[in-house]
């Protein structure tokens, strides 16, 4: 007898599944095609048909590459940095005998729960060249003489947004990891120990690999989670002192009505976001296989 | 399965941060806002119910800093024409225009908004607005009680776009006081001896001035304005080619450059818009400020003790030039209600309106006349205006303000000198108009 398609149970469940398909349908699908054809066609002309005209003159803009070079460095040190720091918040406070974990977690999460615009004002107060609650500390101590212009000069402008993103984020990945921490089996360690592995052997060969699915899901988000972040950019420097990247220079072409352009920018945002996503999710396989 | 996982998790984020920056998704999110500050004029008033008695209601997004007069002139309309109900939604200038862009891209603008005279242009070009020239005339607006400048900049090939109510260009206000310590009675003219006046005011974290360049247009107005201040232009005629590589240009940023490497303007330009800058000059901090006329009223009745007076801008031996633009009142293209909504439009940019509804001038000739634009501290800004331009409205100005503001903060960081920067300017935006 020829296997049905579907069994029962599966058949069962599609009336369950179809308000979920249809809602993610609407919300998602239909202006995903909707942008792409957007970014195909030209509103001055009635929106009729314009090939690859709004791509071309995306990449002949000067500022395209330089916002693709911003986005690429802001993204690859956003989520590198947030992810090991998280995992260092996390294993450091998992380790036996520090006092207080509940209090070290609730504080280091602060980052985390505050508003994305409460945070990004915060951090532009600390960070004001003159005046500012960062140089006045460093003037303090010793450590600088002239006051550092954080958000105003191009050498310093990405690395201060970049030190914001990983306070901000590392939270998130030491809630996850220390999920992931306390499911690990204590029989695992104590066999290593017992064959006398160090603390770094014991993260290379049993924490991390124990990790790798929570790691994939924290690293997918970070790379999400920075590559459309437009707040923190938009209320630190507005994008000034090359650090635009692509989410903001959709809004700045959707602010000037030019949608054709907006759509073209956000299509390359979604590029640029699965260009990471495949390059990862291969790893992932890779390492599986 | 784990693979599968894997990439249906990847798919699906991905796809949702692209449907975040959708047209219709963000349309929605950002009209949340104006739809909870939306207020209907007359209290308890029911939109079916005046649909039923045959009341057309039409709405009117005006910004925040015209609120009071704006309802007042709705309930004033209302009385006298019982057969068009105003709906009032309040805007604020941070979001003001990109809740406009938003409502008209997704087909739901008001009747009526106020924007900046610059603005219609980018609209207009993209046929968004209601031509207003002959439902203006059957409205009874006196076009040709209207300022020219300004009128020119709502037209496009002929036709009108926006019915002007405010037009005013910046001027200098000074601290009196501080600038009597120095030794100095009245404000220079010229620019060179404004730079030696600004160094002996100098000093102890006080400064002569200060640059709005924290703020991208902010920052391409005073630059634009030090440009033609020295006779120069961003494109040449037929606008193929920038010239922002010109002497004008190099003096115009140098001016900018040096004032701040030099000592005599705020180091904290580089962070700072026009807000703060009053802010600065109020509190002695600075001891004059760049601005519009706007100010005289706010800077009286919040420092009563700031003992001020005001210039016109200096500029290359004489007067500088200023850049103008203001306020007018436009109508989208799709909306319902267009011959109720000329009426209102008329009504609004009356003298006597106009008058009510500009803190700076008005853009009508009669409304000018009257006595509360005459006063002392208005005349420079007056006078101002005959040495004025309209703000760029080239077709590609959107690119090219941020390639500009891009080159002014890298030549104020020390990252470029003024030559480079006004060089890279220029080749960047001649690679956009090649296009």
């Amino acid at each position: 007898m020829k296997k049905p398609i579907l069994t029962r149970d599966e058949k069962r469940a599609i009336p369950f599944i179809l308000p979920g398909i249809i809602v993610t349908a609407l919300l998602i699908v239909y202006p995903l095609i909707y942008i792409f054809s957007m970014s195909f066609t030209d509103q001055s002309s009635g929106g009729s048909f314009s090939g690859l005209y709004n791509y071309l003159r995306l990449f002949k803009n000067p500022q395209f590459m330089k916002t693709v070079s911003n986005t690429l460095k802001w993204t690859l040190s956003t989520v590198v940095f947030s992810f090991l720091l998280g995992c260092a918040y996390a294993m450091l406070i998992h380790r036996k005998g520090i006092k207080g974990k509940g209090f070290w977690r609730s504080m280091i999460f602060i980052a985390w729960i505050i508003p994305g615009v409460v945070k990004a004002t915060a951090w532009k107060w600390l960070l004001t060249t003159d005046g500012g609650m960062a140089n006045h500390i460093l003037e303090s101590i010793g450590l600088i003489k002239e006051p550092i212009p954080w958000l105003t000069s191009p050498q310093f402008a990405m690395v201060s947004l970049i030190i914001v993103q990983v306070w901000a984020c590392s939270p998130y990945v030491m809630l996850m990891m220390t999920a992931g921490l306390q499911q690990l089996p204590a029989d695992l360690y104590e066999s290593a120990d017992l064959d006398g592995a160090g603390w770094l052997k014991k993260t290379c060969y049993i924490t991390f690999p124990l990790l790798k699915d929570i790691s994939f899901i924290c690293i997918l988000m970070l790379l999400v989670w920075a590559i459309n972040e437009f707040s923190l950019i938009w209320i630190m420097t507005s994008g000034g002192q090359n650090t635009t990247t692509l989410s903001l220079l959709v809004y700045n072409q959707f602010k000037v009505l030019n949608l054709n352009a907006a759509s073209a920018s956000a299509v390359m945002q979604l590029l640029v976001t699965m260009f990471f996503a495949v390059l990862y999710v291969k790893f992932v396989v890779k390492e599986e296989a | 399965m784990k693979r599968l996982t894997a990439v249906f998790m990847a798919v699906v984020l991905m796809a949702g941060m692209l449907a975040g920056c959708g047209n219709k998704g963000s349309a929605a999110d950002t009209q949340q806002p104006a739809a909870k500050q939306e207020t209907d004029n007359s209290q308890n008033a029911d939109t079916d119910k005046t649909e039923g008695t045959g009341q057309v209601t039409i709405q009117w997004w005006t910004p925040n800093w015209d609120e009071p007069e704006s309802r007042e002139m709705a309930a004033e309309f209302e009385k006298e024409n019982p057969d068009i109900k105003v709906e009032l939604v309040i805007t604020d200038w941070d979001t003001y225009k990109s809740k406009i862009t938003t409502a008209i891209s997704a087909k739901n603008a008001p009747e009526l908004f106020t924007i900046l005279l610059t603005d219609v242009g980018p609209f207009a070009k993209k046929d968004l607005l209601e031509p207003l020239s002959e439902l203006g005339r059957a409205a009874s607006v006196d076009f040709d009680d209207l300022l020219e400048p300004a009128l020119a900049i709502t037209s496009l090939d002929d036709e009108i776009y926006g019915i002007p109510f405010r037009y005013d260009g910046s001027g200098i206000y000074y601290n009196v006081d501080m600038l009597k310590e120095a030794g100095y009675e009245s404000f220079p003219t010229d620019w060179d001896e404004m730079a030696a006046m600004s160094k002996e005011l100098s000093g102890d974290g006080v400064y002569g001035f200060a640059w709005p360049l924290g703020n991208q247009a902010n920052a391409v107005t005073r630059l634009v304005q030090q440009l033609y201040t020295y006779g120069g232009d961003i494109l040449n005629e037929d606008e193929t080619k920038c010239l922002l590589d010109s002497d004008a240009a190099k003096k115009a940023l140098g001016n900018i450059v040096n004032s701040i490497s030099e000592g005599y303007a705020s180091p904290s330009s580089a962070e700072i818009d026009n807000t703060k800058m009053r802010e600065m000059f109020a509190s002695g901090q600075i001891a004059f400020n760049f601005t519009g006329p706007f100010d005289v009223e706010p800077l009286r009745s919040e420092y009563p003790d700031l003992n001020f007076k005001t210039a016109v801008i200096p500029g290359d031996g004489k007067m500088g030039c200023t850049t103008a633009n203001g306020w007018c009142v436009s109508m989208a293209k799709n909306s319902e209600n267009k011959e109720a909504a000329a009426r209102f439009l008329a009504y609004i940019t009356t003298p006597e309106n106009q008058a009510r509804l500009t803190d700076s001038f008005p853009a009508s000739k009669t409304a000018i006349e009257y006595e509360q634009f005459s006063e002392e501290a208005l005349k420079p800004f007056t006078e101002q205006l005959n040495n004025s331009k309209a703000e760029p409205t080239y077709e590609n100005w959107a690119e090219m303000e941020p390639v500009i503001y891009q080159y002014i903060q890298n030549a104020v960081s020390g990252n470029m000198t003024v030559e480079q920067a006004c060089e890279g300017m220029t080749a960047d935006i001649d690679a956009l108009l090649a296009f």
